[in-house]
């Protein structure tokens, strides 16, 4: 693994790239969320210059982004997860890092270990590739657990703990991980714990034969190997984006819907484990993304329930039957999103709680005189 | 909510249409009536039988010990093929279904062995009793093994008076008494598994949540929801009258037949009438994006929101009770826009 430049050697780029989040944050223009939202937009239409046809997941790993969590993209080789990681990278001027797993793979090899620096005499840091602002854990599974807890506390806290002294990492810090879905030999599947720790799990799935072929054709037209994509944002940006998020406002009814459907996880006779309450912050997190991203301050039922199964698919335990069965997660939560009831027309506050439709318009007028 | 049922009808025509094509549906309805008619004269002639002052015909065919054997066949075989049938059929029907509850699910695990058992213990306990019926009325006690060989039959036997207690009788009393409480039990089981057969069903069938139906006439709906929209936009407040002109749109959908679900964002409710050609697609658009707005913000609403929404509202109104309804009444209304709003007024105060 090579070294990786940081914090105590400020005259490297990267390190100031890494500074300016956190450090300046006056100097970031405070962003409404229709503005923040807009420029997302603008990262997402750069993005897809480069992956093409998969609207649906850049979208969600954008949410991701906006959300301030880490994303797991489960699915075959070769479907263009590497290029969807380090197209972000590009388009949000991110310092990016790459670390395959294997199963030789050390904690120490991820997070840093300190060495003899003969000069001085003294034992010295050397970070590991940890330290960057997205890193991309491809293949995760392949590693053993040890070495996948290593990135526990790094995703948790934004933070590493070696030889007894905890270090920062630069912020903004994302990590996209791939894992193979297929059971292989020599792979470890991820635990529960360090599942919960993403924030949403991405489905990339093959293209349309159309869509590939016009994948191919535009390979062709280019003349290169992949397209230069230009920075359109930067981390100071990325942060005040995030920021705008907080001022998504979100009604207390679709606070009890998410409530809602993060216990129908937990009753529900196919679902051995539920979602944990970390799911149900997640879900309204990147809900607020989805507004945010579709230029609206305000929370709607339709962001939630867009997102109930990428964020809470991959915190659930079916049961064994099922896994017998084949079942999905997936299929689980949409059969419960689309049995939970959705708020209802009028909020609780009107007086209309009791029914929906048919005495609605009814006790409306009454209770806006 | 028909559609909801639908894929289940199917699916149970689906799984007995094997069945039918299999054998000849001639034979099949033969056989099934005349397994009824085993069943009934069985039922009649055992009840008869197991009488032992005469049987219902005023005979004393019970005094037969190879009628009465009989007669416990036909029962026995008439018992075992209607509960044996329904025993099939239970087991089947309930195999895939999951129960709401674990108890339910219990309930259905336990019919689903008792049934068969039923179907088999209740002949088999009925040709024990049935020997120690035949034994019971002559002899008085165990004591006396075989009491009837030597003795012809007697055909004259006058019938016990009933206060005055035989014992023989007291013992074949007893054992009635016995096999009524087993068939009351027995019966009772089936019964469950019946009612929890159909409950089973019905819960599958119900969609998730099924919103009240829509008042009977649809005219009178669609009015109705328009002039509650107005009188909401006549009110002060903002916010609720887009509400309320949204919640208007939603009941004229239920009344032009558009079902409601409450798992229903609403969006998910706005592609679901735009499928429906009736539908106004711009105003229905703009209608919901508006709802959206002040049912889930805290943005100030004021005059233009609302007049978008009475807009909206007004030409979606128009063109569903124009092509719901072909009477011209509702059209005025609907159409009529400051007609109607004065007439509700008026009335309304």
């Amino acid at each position: 693994m090579t070294a990786v430049p940081q914090a105590p050697a400020p005259d490297t780029e990267q390190a100031r790239v890494a500074e300016a989040g956190p450090g300046r944050p006056a100097e970031a223009a405070v962003l409404t969320p229709q503005e923040a939202g807009r420029r997302a937009r603008a990262v997402v239409e750069e993005i897809e210059r480069a992956v093409v046809g998969k609207s649906e997941a850049v979208r969600l790993v954008m949410l991701g982004v906006l959300a301030g969590g880490h994303t797991l993209i489960e699915d075959l080789p070769g479907l263009g997860k590497t290029l969807l990681a380090r197209s972000f990278a590009t388009a949000l001027g991110l310092d990016f890092r790459r670390i395959q797993f294997t199963p030789d793979l050390l904690p120490s090899d991820v997070t840093g270990a300190p060495f003899y620096d003969r000069r001085s005499g003294e034992m010295v840091f050397r970070p590991g590739p940890l330290f960057t602002q997205l890193l991309l854990a491809d293949e995760i599974n392949r590693t053993p657990p040890k070495t996948q807890a290593a990135l526990l506390e790094a995703m948790a806290e934004g933070q590493v703990s070696v030889d007894g002294a905890t270090r920062r990492l630069p912020q903004p810090f994302l990590v996209i991980a791939t894992a193979n879905p297929i059971e292989y030999e020599g792979t470890y599947s991820l635990p529960e714990a360090q599942l919960d720790r993403f924030l949403l799990r991405v489905r990339m799935g093959y293209l349309s034969t159309g869509l590939e072929a016009s994948m191919l054709r535009a390979r062709l037209d280019r003349a290169t190997p992949e397209p230069d994509l230009e920075t359109v944002s930067s981390p100071a940006e990325l942060l005040a984006m995030r920021a705008a998020l907080e001022r998504v406002e979100v009604d207390d009814d679709l606070v009890e819907y998410v409530i809602a459907l993060v216990h129908a996880t937990r009753n529900d006779a196919q679902i051995q484990v539920g979602a944990s309450p970390r799911g149900g912050l997640a879900l309204v997190q990147l809900a607020r993304a989805r507004a945010m991203l579709e230029g609206r301050d305000y929370l709607t039922p339709e962001d939630v329930k867009a997102l109930a199964a990428p964020a809470l698919a991959h915190r659930i335990t079916l049961t064994p039957e099922l896994w017998v069965r084949q079942v999905e997660a997936d299929e689980v939560l949409a059969r419960l999103v689309a049995t939970v009831p959705a708020p209802r027309t009028l909020p609780r506050a009107a007086g209309g709680s009791e029914s929906r439709p048919e005495s609605g318009p009814v006790d409306a007028p009454g209770a806006a005189r | 909510m028909n559609d909801e049922a639908q894929p289940i009808g199917p699916r149970h025509d689906g799984r007995d249409a094997p069945d039918d094509s299999a054998g000849e549906p001639a034979r099949r309805s033969g056989g099934r009536i005349a397994g009824v008619l085993v069943t009934l004269a069985g039922l009649l002639l055992a009840a008869s039988a197991l009488r032992p002052d005469g049987g219902l015909l005023g005979a004393p065919l019970a005094k037969v010990p190879v009628q009465a054997l009989g007669f416990v066949l036909l029962l026995a075989l008439g018992w075992l093929i209607a509960v044996g049938r329904f025993a099939l059929r239970f087991r089947a029907e309930v195999r895939h279904l999951v129960g709401p509850t674990p108890w339910a699910e219990r309930l259905r695990e336990a019919a689903a062995v008792l049934l068969p058992g039923a179907a088999v213990a209740v002949p088999v306990l009925m040709f024990l009793f049935h020997n120690r019926a035949d034994t019971g009325p002559d002899g008085p006690h165990r004591a006396r093994p075989l009491p009837d060989l030597d003795l012809p039959p007697l055909p004259t036997v006058s019938p016990p008076e009933p206060g005055e207690p035989v014992p023989g009788s007291s013992l074949s009393g007893v054992i009635q008494v016995l096999f009524g409480a087993l068939l009351a039990v027995l019966v009772i089981a089936v019964v469950v598994g019946v009612v929890l057969l159909l409950r089973l069903r019905i819960v599958r069938r119900r969609p998730p949540t099924p919103l009240p139906a829509a008042p009977a006439r649809t005219e009178d709906a669609l009015a109705a929801a328009v002039v509650t929209g107005r009188r909401a936009l006549s009110g002060a407040d903002a916010r609720a009258a887009v509400i309320a002109c949204y919640a208007a749109m939603e009941t004229s959908l239920a009344a032009s037949g558009l079902s409601l679900r409450a798992p229903d964002s609403p969006t998910e409710l706005l592609e679901r009438a735009m499928a429906d050609d009736r539908v106004d697609p711009v105003h229905a658009r703009a209608l919901t994006a508006l709802f959206r707005e002040a049912r889930y913000s805290t943005h100030p609403m004021d005059e233009s929101h609302v007049s978008r929404a009475r807009t909206a509202l007004d030409a979606l109104a128009g063109r569903l009770a124009e092509q719901t309804a072909p009477p011209p009444e509702p059209v005025t209304v609907a159409v009529g826009a400051s007609g109607a709003v004065d007439r509700a007024d008026g009335g309304h105060r």
